[in-house]
């Protein structure tokens, strides 16, 4: 009771002392503040959030490198990403004679500024099919604001193989296209002179622009056409026997369920060359940055405070064990060894669906195993110099085992040395973490470094929304433990206090 | 008489000395510095056995070495247990029924109960006390160690039980407080009450009052006194300063260059001073009569004392000695008693 009673007063008084100055404020003020952020983000994680990140399918209804919907305060043309969840929307449905069950829904989408949409997709995920459901006609059409209809695609899906026993899960994506776009244009625009390369790629200006042609002879031109829009999708379901309601309650309850009209910005960070959501990964980045970074300083300190003590407290043949691991420690060129370690990890944990975070922890291991070798010095000498001190001779005259002696007479005073050397050494790891990154020794997670780390990949430059963030949150953290280890120091070496 | 409570033999305690590249190459033989070199004294029971001597002499080794800070090089130290110890410690350590070798192979149980018989006070109360822990602390570290008391509240009883003894009262105002909050005097009394928590029945008293003022040098010395009277204590007092020696020693043996030249009952040997170092020293004592103030005393040894790596054949004192032979150059003087219970080891004094 006592002994928790003293380190609260001596964490108090710590606090007290770290407050009383500005770089001390400003640290604790940022601290707090990645702390909670941190907190947050672990809360919401997803648990399964390394494997989202690196499956290209969850994030295809999204722009692909798209600016930060508030860029279009700075002047750039913005069209936001338009998602259209089926699942709570109400669809006209009509039952006919056949046993067919058709679902309608209608959606309006207003185009305000001068810009085409970068795409349209439908995403079923996971959708319980019946098992008497035979087949379902997939009809996509946009009516324009000038009354001209655009067939954008038509399928059907045939369930008969899939549907053995019980119910099946409906997991497809439906895109444009191209010839059913193509064919509806021409029904619709009789006399103009469309060029069907054009359209193969261009398709989505002949769908959200105004088709002109003021010259018979020239080909057909495609401007801007702002206004409403009305999408329209059927889902033609071929049923044997009654199923409606088991239809309406699978839809209710698939995963995604969404037609999505693809704008050019995205949400609050923008997204990557995968459509990834910059704001997610930098969020979740907090609370892997603060691991990375306290993970790896508490383990090398730990390692170097140990080390060291023993080192200096025993002497004789352990010193000098220790002392030349060290020096071999400190010759091994880091770089290189960290090069082949990734790769060889990139080989063992090919097939592990955990590799990424496998990769980092390997990474991490290396890093703490050659980290601890300078402070197991410095606390090597600070022991030697604490155990000729009398009192630990004293000690010893009592009977005082030598365990006793580490943790009683010698490490109360390594503690302030060690403390500002954790702190010291926390933004390091999460530097050496990010820098490897970008030097290709990269694990893929979504940590600030990683993120960093693709942009340099696609060589992108002008995607400042892709490098400037997590740039400026690894400054900032760094920053927060820099001016905390000042003002520690400050507090442990009062020779610097003015 | 009593018997004896440590009987010390040939004690040695050499620290060698690290060897350059070129020696260790050259298969020179390793060099020493023989800070202790062959000595032999018994402390009797209620003793204040001192050694005295100049700096370097290796007095404060000894010291070191009977409470087994450091390992001697060789030797025997043998120490008589007292009746309730006798029961931890096994039959074939013991010798004529009482004695055990302190310098031999002892089991971990028997060495932590005869670290708890025997212990030091040191001569820096400023560097002995840790300044990061309040003296209850400090006096609860021993009891910790060896199991005192069933607990908290009863090893504070304890404590202040031995903070009352060595006069610092009431121990209630002193529990709490951190050495950088005592005079030299007071941390020298935390020390002492250290020393005697676990019921020692030696103490060895490394120089205890030379960093004192030496207004409270007295009071603490009488302190010890009392508490030897007390609690029956034993103490070897180490000490340069043969006016304290003669305070409070009843036996004194003087140390030069790692041996013992004289020793003896105090009254004898400062009384009557027989080796020509022990008479320099006690010349080089001030005198108490203002009428000699002026007068300027004559020193019969000369220079500085030789490094213990590179000790003098022969008698150790020869380069020094005014009264210097050739044999002294030549053989080491024996030990002899010149009259009753008073050594001297010089070749003035043996018959040849």
């Amino acid at each position: 009771m006592s002994f928790i009673a003293r380190v609260y007063a001596g964490l108090s008084w710590l606090r007290r002392e770290v407050l009383s100055q500005f770089s001390g404020k400003v640290a604790i003020a940022l601290l707090v503040a990645i702390v909670a952020v941190s907190i947050y983000a672990a809360a919401t994680m997803p648990s399964n959030y390394n494997v989202i990140w690196n499956y290209p399918l969850y994030w295809e209804a999204n722009p692909k490198n798209s600016p930060p919907e508030w860029s279009t305060y700075f002047g750039t043309t913005c069209l936001t990403n338009q998602v259209y969840d089926l699942r709570t929307a109400t669809p006209r449905i009509s039952v006919d004679e056949e046993g067919r069950v058709r679902l309608t829904y209608n959606m309006t989408y207003t185009l305000d500024v001068k810009s085409y949409p970068r795409a349209l997709i439908l995403i079923v995920d996971s959708m319980t099919i019946p098992a008497n459901v035979r087949n379902v006609r997939v009809l996509n059409t946009i009516v324009k604001p000038d009354g001209k209809q655009i067939q954008v695609f038509d399928d059907l899906v045939d369930f008969t193989k899939n549907v053995t026993a019980g119910s099946f899960k409906f997991t497809q994506t439906f895109r444009p296209e191209l010839d059913k776009i193509y064919n509806s244009l021409l029904l619709n625009y009789i006399n103009y002179n469309i060029d069907p390369n054009d359209v193969g790629v261009n398709y989505l200006s002949y769908i959200f622009g105004e088709i002109t042609q003021p010259d018979p002879k020239s080909t057909a031109r495609t401007t801007y056409l702002t206004g409403r829009y009305v999408i329209s999708l059927t889902l033609d379901f071929r049923v044997e026997g009654v199923a409606q309601e088991l239809l309406l309650r699978s839809i209710k309850n698939a995963a995604r369920f969404e037609y999505v009209v693809v704008g050019t910005c995205y949400g609050l960070m923008g997204t990557d060359y995968q459509g990834r959501d910059l704001a997610m990964g930098l969020l979740y980045g907090f609370p892997i940055a603060l691991l990375i970074g306290l993970g790896t300083a508490l383990m090398s300190t730990g390692l170097g405070l140990l080390a060291g003590m023993v080192s200096g407290y025993y002497g004789g043949f352990i010193d000098e064990f220790i002392q030349r691991f060290i020096d071999v420690l400190g010759s091994i060129p880091l770089l290189p060894i960290l090069i082949l370690v990734a790769a060889a990890a990139q080989t063992a944990f090919g097939a592990d669906p955990n590799k990424p975070v496998l990769m980092l922890l390997t990474i991490l291991g290396v890093l703490v195993l050659f980290g601890w070798g300078g402070l197991a010095i410095v606390v090597r000498s600070m022991t030697l110099s604490i155990k000729s001190e009398l009192y630990v001779e004293a000690a010893k005259s009592i009977g005082a085992s030598n365990f006793r002696i580490l943790i009683k007479h010698i490490l109360p005073q390594l503690v302030p040395y060690i403390a500002a050397s954790l702190v010291y050494s926390t933004p390091n790891a999460i530097l050496t973490e990010a820098g490897l990154s970008v030097l290709g020794i990269y694990h893929g997670l979504p940590t600030w470094g990683g993120i960093l780390a693709e942009a340099r990949t696609q060589g992108r430059v002008e995607y400042w929304w892709w490098i400037f963030p997590p740039g400026l949150l690894i400054a900032i953290t760094s920053l927060t433990f820099v001016l905390l280890g000042l003002a520690l120091e400050k507090v442990v070496e009062p020779r610097l206090r003015r | 008489m009593s018997e004896p409570k440590l009987v010390v033999e040939g004690l040695k305690k050499y620290f060698p000395i690290r060897r350059g590249i070129t020696e260790a190459l050259t298969f020179k033989p390793p060099r020493y510095v023989k800070a202790v070199d062959g000595i032999s004294f018994e402390v009797f029971e209620g003793d204040v056995f001192c050694l005295v001597g100049e700096s370097g002499c290796g007095k404060t080794t000894t010291g070191r070495l009977i409470v087994r800070l450091i390992e001697a090089t060789d030797g025997r130290m043998r120490y008589k247990v007292s009746e309730e110890l006798k029961n931890q410690i096994p039959e074939d350590l013991l010798q004529d029924g009482k004695y055990v070798d302190l310098l031999g192979k002892l089991p971990k149980n028997v060495d932590k109960a005869l670290r708890k018989d025997t212990q030091i006070i040191f001569q820096d109360p400023y560097g002995s006390l840790n300044p990061r822990m309040t003296l209850k602390d400090i006096l609860n570290e021993p009891l910790q160690v060896h199991n005192i008391g069933a607990s908290e509240s009863e090893r504070l009883e304890i404590i202040h039980r031995a903070l009352s003894e060595v006069k610092l009262t009431p121990p209630e105002e002193f529990v709490d407080r951190y050495p950088h909050m005592l005079s030299g005097g007071q941390r020298q009394r935390v020390a002492i009450a250290r020393a005697i928590i676990l019921n020692p029945s030696l103490v060895v008293a490394d120089e205890p009052v030379s960093m004192l003022d030496v207004s409270i040098r007295a009071e603490i010395l009488q302190l010890m006194l009392d508490l030897k009277a007390a609690r029956n204590l034993s103490y070897v007092f180490i000490t340069h300063d043969l006016a304290v020696a003669n305070y409070i020693c009843n036996r004194i043996a003087v140390m030069y260059l790692g041996k013992i030249v004289e020793m003896g009952i105090t009254d004898k040997v400062i009384g009557n001073p027989q080796h020509p170092y022990t008479q320099a020293l006690v010349a080089a004592v001030p005198e108490p009569d203002p009428k000699n103030r002026l007068r300027i005393k004559e020193v019969p040894i000369k220079g500085e004392i030789p490094s213990a790596a590179n000790i003098p054949s022969g008698c150790r004192l020869h380069p020094r000695c005014p009264y210097a032979m050739d044999i002294c150059s030549k053989e080491e003087p024996p030990m002899v008693e010149v009259e009753k219970d008073h050594y001297v080891s010089c070749w003035l004094h043996t018959k040849k």
